[in-house]
């Protein structure tokens, strides 16, 4: 037993030794810049003395101060996350901005799909970037968790399409600088068939006189639901998920799935798959059969143009508008893509700064486009080439998609739903109801 | 309570003297003087949670090395305190989660939210007129602003910390009309005109900068190089004695509640429609004046904090019909699941390893090297890897079939056959554990329980039944229970193989055929009204943990039992 | 050897008999075990990047896939690589040697609690640790502001994190391997004067080395292959490990990109497999000995 106790003391001597150390350091260290600004001193002054020392050095360690805060002011940086597509354009600008401003700029790659995840959770808790890179439809939730903080673009906001601005607008306030817009348009097979149809009945007769095996492939079929490229469908008789008003943007109260013009769309889309018009495929399969020179259109988005520009298969291409449906023009999804400021950025002034003096120019956009062959939000930014046209003008056509926090649970019932449909488990206004319905209880919780 | 029974008093004594127990003092004494320090610093920071594993850590790192008793406690010490951080801490905070509110709205804490709510600016529909703003500073440290628009006269102010914020006053020395916006002045009454680096130093000062202009309006500070004439003021004051918020633009005063505030007599109008459709929303309405309207009610961007609001979210759990339609079939299959993979991969493990276990066997290390391999391949990979073979159109197995003149199979697309690829990809993936884990305790069995079962005319399956199977089972019951609790939990597995599809018509929540409750959990909780649900998310996984843990506890003191019996 | 003592006449059919089944059984899930391994080698060196052309024997054979990985400007595959291996390698040596020490006091100490406390590590275990996302968030960063090394989006914490999380487990496998070595052999370390020390490190350990390379795979490859937690607490193109890293790659959809996935995936797996091919003989022949349970 004594033997613990005599322990025990040991170790409690030995702790506080060692934080007379740790705090004697410290002293140690005072009395080393002490000596720099007295130097006739020892070690061994007082209390008292060191703050008579302490009056008559005021001014140099004012000046010793103010030196500090600029070291300080120097050292202030930016953290910037941005996503795979993005990145190398903004590490290529962030040494202009070091240098112009001598603020440190730290580009972080962050994956696209963990960007959003991780910032409601990263920001709040003090480890967040100032600045991210992110999708307009991320808006609503970010907001109403007060993770971001609104950014002033009414200086510039006419350099700017319209539609990207009004994708980052949530509550009437504008969340983010647009960097690029996009949509889902039709890839042609030019080999398969040659004109390009301007109505779904043109495209089918045009394929049924080529006889096309997949006359057009869209995802959202076979085993992966994707209520985003079903979307044309929905709309397609002037279908809606959310009710939209100019004034007050779109009323998660009101759900448009299951009335009679979407009912409508969506039957148009079972009758086509019935029809062998549209085979059931999902994202991979879609893309498959069109790159396998086995489909003549493929409704998709300008972010698959990189690879349909690389391959070979398909010699003879062209990216054009999804046709109308009878009398309707096809009004698919319209997204944008921006960077967001985060609220719990620490140089809220800078970080603005850099969006407005550096993002928002000529040149980072440019980059942008370059690295990424989606249409810039940019509007002094060239589209490249006739293929990147044709998706600005799909852009131009549609209609944004939501950006309210609701929005959240739509993706999976009408997904589901459509996919159920395109397999022919399910009549198409059982499955719209459903849809409907579940995103009703969704919205009320 | 003697901690050992083999060591002798005597001997003990002797090891506990001499270098090795000033060694050990001096070391315990160097780990409590950094757990010190850092205790300090966590008090200091609020880490209480950080602060309390600190403690006990400290007081049995102190007892385990410090005391002659505490004999196990030396070995055990490092890994329990590891556990204890990073097991028994994440559990108790999924479980603290669970009784809070955290979730989209609330996703702040109480201090952040009021603070972003002190800087709302009451909404107008029109912004002010954006002026250029240049910055200038004296040989005395002091900042000027000079602002310019084409509808604001030009002023130069002198920044200066009043009252906690800061204000600006006018400089005497400047002269508004020699004023040229295309040619500024360099230098006025002594302040240098700063360069866009120099600026980007005193960005710190610039903050919350208001300007009072010479004609009664102000502008705020915006970037480095531009202000904003104010339209209106801030819209919210917080009134900390009473816990409550005036909103300026509507000139009420809101109560604190859960989680945000509450306001009482607002036009009806004024609230989201949305809003009063939500169930968990407190809104009352009558007459079109509606009672207890949380603020995002009014403005989404209005953000709540975060707080602990008790067995809300399990309520919420056992009453939410959509949770509960699917709940039964998702369990269902989700205990099908968890069991199937322990039964194919150990029996396919324990097949594999009694065919290799003759010595003679000739080739043997090649086929242990074989059977390896779909461990040795990063698990994400492999999955990876099987959704592109089991693809309907271009999956390689589909393929063959074709070949063959077998008939294709839609793998992922239909829910039977997803519930047969998920096992055909699980029992790839984990086989070779079992593989290895058998061969293990197969070896470990006495040769000469089988040899006298022999002798005693039991035919080889026999044997395997009546000796091999129970002794194996005893040995390893605790690893296939892990494995069953791991495989009940495979999220990444169903996540990236099928997503939990195909889709199940007819419920009122996305859920698919190879849903498990954690994969069904997360859509529920990312695909909720307003966002994420972190709180219900957090009560559905506790209970899935508890009912593990307590099955699992009871299967083990199960274990023991056979144990004993068979220790015999 | 015993192939010799046999009747010389008819070999073939006693062979057959006697072991014929057996590989029969053994190459038919040879097979099974291959047959994704057999696609994502010849893809690896295969020409044509997409799903829907990749053959077992590819048309054109090629290294690009590969060089394709390490010239990326965006991506430094190089770099998550090294990463997943210094964590993996790191967090399975420290897991192993703590869940050594533990194992040693479970199997050869008595002590109240002892059978509780093993109950209780094994039932803790059950709870899946990634669903801890967000308490290890707020722990990495609290413990950040104070130990910097430790906190948010260090590899540090991540293989604290993966230690944690195993050591329970890890202990009772070991604890189990433990038992069977025979107490008698400390017991005459200690009349020679041996402390518990000294017996741990010079007897124990040694004997238990083929198990521990085993526990040392089982710790290697599972934090090697962790997903979730790493891309929680990890961010940067330089921290990132591998799992996270690939998510970079795939993000297009990774279909278009299966020659470079199975690139990657054949780089990842060769060195685990070569380990362990390399010292199956030792973690088997350990395993094996694990029968001299007296």
């Amino acid at each position: 037993m004594k033997l613990t106790q005599r322990r025990i003391v040991l170790a409690l001597l030995a702790v506080l030794a060692l934080l007379a150390a740790a705090c004697g350091s410290d002293t140690a260290d005072t009395d080393a810049a002490d000596d720099t600004t007295t130097t006739t001193e020892a070690e061994e002054t007082t209390t008292t003395e060191a703050m008579e020392e302490d009056d008559s050095a005021m001014e140099e360690e004012d000046a010793m101060e103010e030196e500090d805060a600029m070291e300080e002011e120097a050292a202030a940086s930016l953290t910037i996350w941005a996503d795979e597509n993005r990145v190398e354009s903004i590490q290529a600008i962030a040494p202009a901005f070091t240098e112009a401003t001598g603020v440190e700029v730290v580009v972080d790659l962050v994956p696209f799909g963990d960007i959003r995840e991780q910032i409601v959770t990263a920001g709040p808790a003090g480890e967040g970037p100032d600045i991210f890179a992110g999708a307009h439809d991320w808006t609503g939730e970010l907001a109403a968790n007060g993770v971001i903080d609104p950014i002033d673009v009414s200086a510039i906001s006419d350099s700017f399409l319209q539609v990207s601005l009004n994708g980052f607008n949530f509550e009437g306030a504008n969340y983010a600088i647009p960097n690029a817009v996009e949509s889902v348009a039709m890839y042609q097979n030019l080999d398969l068939v040659a004109e390009t149809p301007a109505t779904w009945d043109e495209m089918i007769a045009a394929c049924e006189a080529a006889a096309v095996e997949n006359c057009v492939v869209v995802p959202g079929g076979g085993d992966g639901g994707d209520a985003y490229h079903n979307y044309p469908f929905v709309s397609a008789f002037g279908g809606y998920i959310f009710e939209f008003d100019e004034a007050s943007g779109f009323d998660a109260s009101v759900v448009g799935l299951d009335n009679a013009e979407t009912v409508q769309g969506v039957q148009f889309l079972a009758d086509q798959t019935t029809a062998g018009v549209i085979p059931s495929t999902n994202y991979d399969g879609a893309k498959n059969l069109w790159l396998e020179g086995n489909a003549a259109f493929w409704i998709t988005g300008p972010w698959e143009l990189g690879g349909v520009r690389e391959q070979t298969t398909v010699a003879n291409w062209s990216v054009v508008p999804v046709p109308a449906f009878g009398d309707n023009p096809a009004q698919p999804f319209v997204g944008a893509q921006g960077f967001f400021l985060s609220a719990f950025s620490e140089n809220p002034l800078i970080a603005q700064s850099f969006l407005s003096d550096f993002i928002a120019t000529d040149e980072t956009m440019t980059a942008f486009h370059a690295a990424d062959p989606r249409p810039s939000a940019w509007k002094a930014v060239e589209a490249e080439g006739d293929d990147v046209a044709a998706f600005v003008d799909a852009a131009s056509t549609g209609i944004p998609m939501p950006n309210i926090p609701q929005m959240g649970s739509v993706w999976g019932p009408l997904g589901d739903n459509m996919l159920l449909v395109r397999n022919g488990e399910i009549e198409p206004e059982a499955a719209m109801t459903a849809a409907a319905e579940a995103v009703r209880a969704a919205v009320a919780g | 309570m003697t901690e050992t029974t083999r060591d002798r008093p005597s001997t003990r004594f002797a090891r506990y003297t001499g270098r090795a127990f000033w060694l050990r003092t001096a070391i315990v004494g160097i780990v409590d003087a950094f757990l010190v320090l850092g205790a300090v610093q966590f008090a200091q920071n609020r880490s209480w949670a950080v602060l309390a594993m600190l403690v006990l850590a400290g007081l049995l790192i102190n007892w385990a090395y410090l005391s002659p008793r505490a004999q196990a406690s030396r070995w055990l010490t490092p890994g329990l305190v590891l556990m204890m951080i990073f097991v028994v801490y994440p559990v108790l905070y999924t479980t603290y989660v669970s009784f809070t509110n955290f979730q989209t709205g609330n996703l702040l804490s109480r201090e952040q939210a009021i603070e972003r709510l002190e800087n709302v600016e009451v909404k107008t529909g029109e912004s002010g007129e954006l002026l250029d703003m240049l910055v200038y500073r004296d040989g005395a440290d002091q900042l000027a602003l000079l602002v310019a628009g084409a509808d604001t006269p030009p002023f130069m102010g002198l920044v200066r910390p009043a009252d906690g914020d800061v204000a600006v006053a006018p400089v005497a020395g400047f002269d508004a009309a020699t004023f040229d916006p295309a040619n500024p002045p360099e230098s006025v009454d002594g302040f240098e005109l700063l360069s866009g680096l120099a600026v980007t130093g005193e960005a710190g000062r610039l903050e919350d900068v208001v300007l009072d202009l010479s004609d009664a309006s102000s502008a705020e500070v915006e970037t480095l190089s531009s202000a904003r004439l104010i339209v209106a003021g801030l819209r919210f004051t917080y009134d900390s004695d009473a816990d409550t918020i005036f909103d300026a633009q509507t000139g009420r005063t809101c109560n604190a509640g859960e989680g945000t505030f509450f306001c009482d007599g607002v036009p009806e109008d004024e609230v989201q429609r949305v809003a009063r459709l939500a169930s968990d929303t407190t809104i009352v309405c009558a007459a079109s004046v509606c009672d207890d309207v949380p603020l995002f009610a009014l403005d989404q961007t209005l953000a709540g904090w975060r707080e602990v609001v008790g067995v809300d979210n399990y309520v919420d759990l056992f009453t939410n019909e959509r949770i509960r339609g699917p709940f039964g079939r998702v369990l269902l299959w989700n205990v099908v699941f968890g069991f199937g993979s322990v039964l194919l991969t150990f029996g396919l493990g324990l097949g594999l390893a009694l065919t290799l276990k003759n010595d003679d066997m000739k080739f043997r290390s090649v086929y242990r090297s074989i059977y390896i391999i779909p461990y040795a391949v990063p698990g994400f990979l492999s999955i990876l890897v099987w959704r592109g073979l089991l693809n309907n159109e271009f999956g390689q197995i589909n393929r063959m079939f074709d070949g063959l003149g077998i008939p294709t199979i839609d793998w992922l697309g239909s829910g039977t056959t997803a519930m047969i690829s998920v096992f055909l990809v699980n029992t790839w993936l984990g086989f070779p554990y079992m593989f290895l884990i058998a061969s293990g305790a197969l070896t470990s069995i006495p040769e000469e329980l089988i040899e006298a079962a022999r002798v005693d005319g039991a035919g080889p399956w026999k044997v395997f039944r009546m000796v091999t199977l129970p002794l194996l089972l005893v040995s390893t019951a605790p690893l296939l229970i892990g494995s069953f609790a791991f495989n009940f939990n495979n999220f990444l597995l169903i996540f990236l193989l099928t997503n939990g599809g195909p889709p199940l018509a007819g419920y009122d929540v996305p859920v698919g055929s190879t849903d498990i409750l954690i994969s069904f959990t997360f859509d529920i909780a990312a695909g909720a009204g307003r966002g994420s649900q972190f709180g219900l998310a957090s009560a559905i996984i506790v209970l899935i943990f508890v009912v593990l843990a307590t099955t699992s506890a009871m299967s083990f003191g199960l274990t023991k039992k056979l144990e004993e019996i068979y220790d015999q | 050897m015993t192939s010799e003592l046999r009747p010389a006449r008819r070999p073939l059919k006693v062979w057959f008999r006697r072991s014929g089944g057996r590989h029969l059984v053994a190459i038919l899930a040879a097979i099974f075990a291959l047959y994704p391994i057999v696609w994502i080698v010849s893809s690896a060196f295969n020409a044509s990047d997409s799903l829907a052309s990749a053959r077992i024997i590819p048309r054109d054979t090629t290294l690009s896939n590969f060089t394709d990985i390490f010239d990326s400007e965006v991506t430094s595959v190089g770099r998550w690589l090294w990463n997943s291996f210094s964590i993996a390698i790191i967090a399975a040596f420290v897991n192993t040697f703590i869940a050594a020490m533990a194992a040693n006091a479970f199997s050869r100490l008595e002590f109240w609690g002892r059978r509780v406390l093993l109950t209780s590590l094994l039932v803790m275990q059950i709870f899946p640790q990634f669903l801890g996302f967000i308490a290890f968030f707020v722990l990495s960063q609290q413990l950040g502001e104070v130990v910097g090394a430790i906190g948010f989006n260090t590899h540090a914490f991540l293989i604290l994190v993966y230690i944690g999380g195993a050591a329970g487990f890890n202990a009772f496998l070991l604890k189990g391997f433990l038992d069977s070595i025979p107490k008698s052999l400390d017991e005459a370390a200690r009349i020679d004067g041996a402390g518990p020390a000294t017996i741990f490190l010079r007897i124990i350990l040694p004997l238990a080395r083929p198990m521990l390379a085993v526990i040392f795979m089982i710790s290697f490859i599972a934090t090697f292959s962790e997903y979730i937690l790493a891309s929680f607490l990890l961010n940067g193109d330089d921290q990132l490990t591998l799992p996270i890293g690939l998510q970079v790659f795939l993000a297009e959809g990774y279909n278009a990109k299966w020659g470079v996935l199975s690139a990657i995936a054949l780089l990842g797996a060769t060195p685990i497999v070569t380990v362990f091919i390399a010292a199956q003989k030792h973690i088997i022949g350990g395993l094996t000995s694990g029968g001299t349970k007296g």
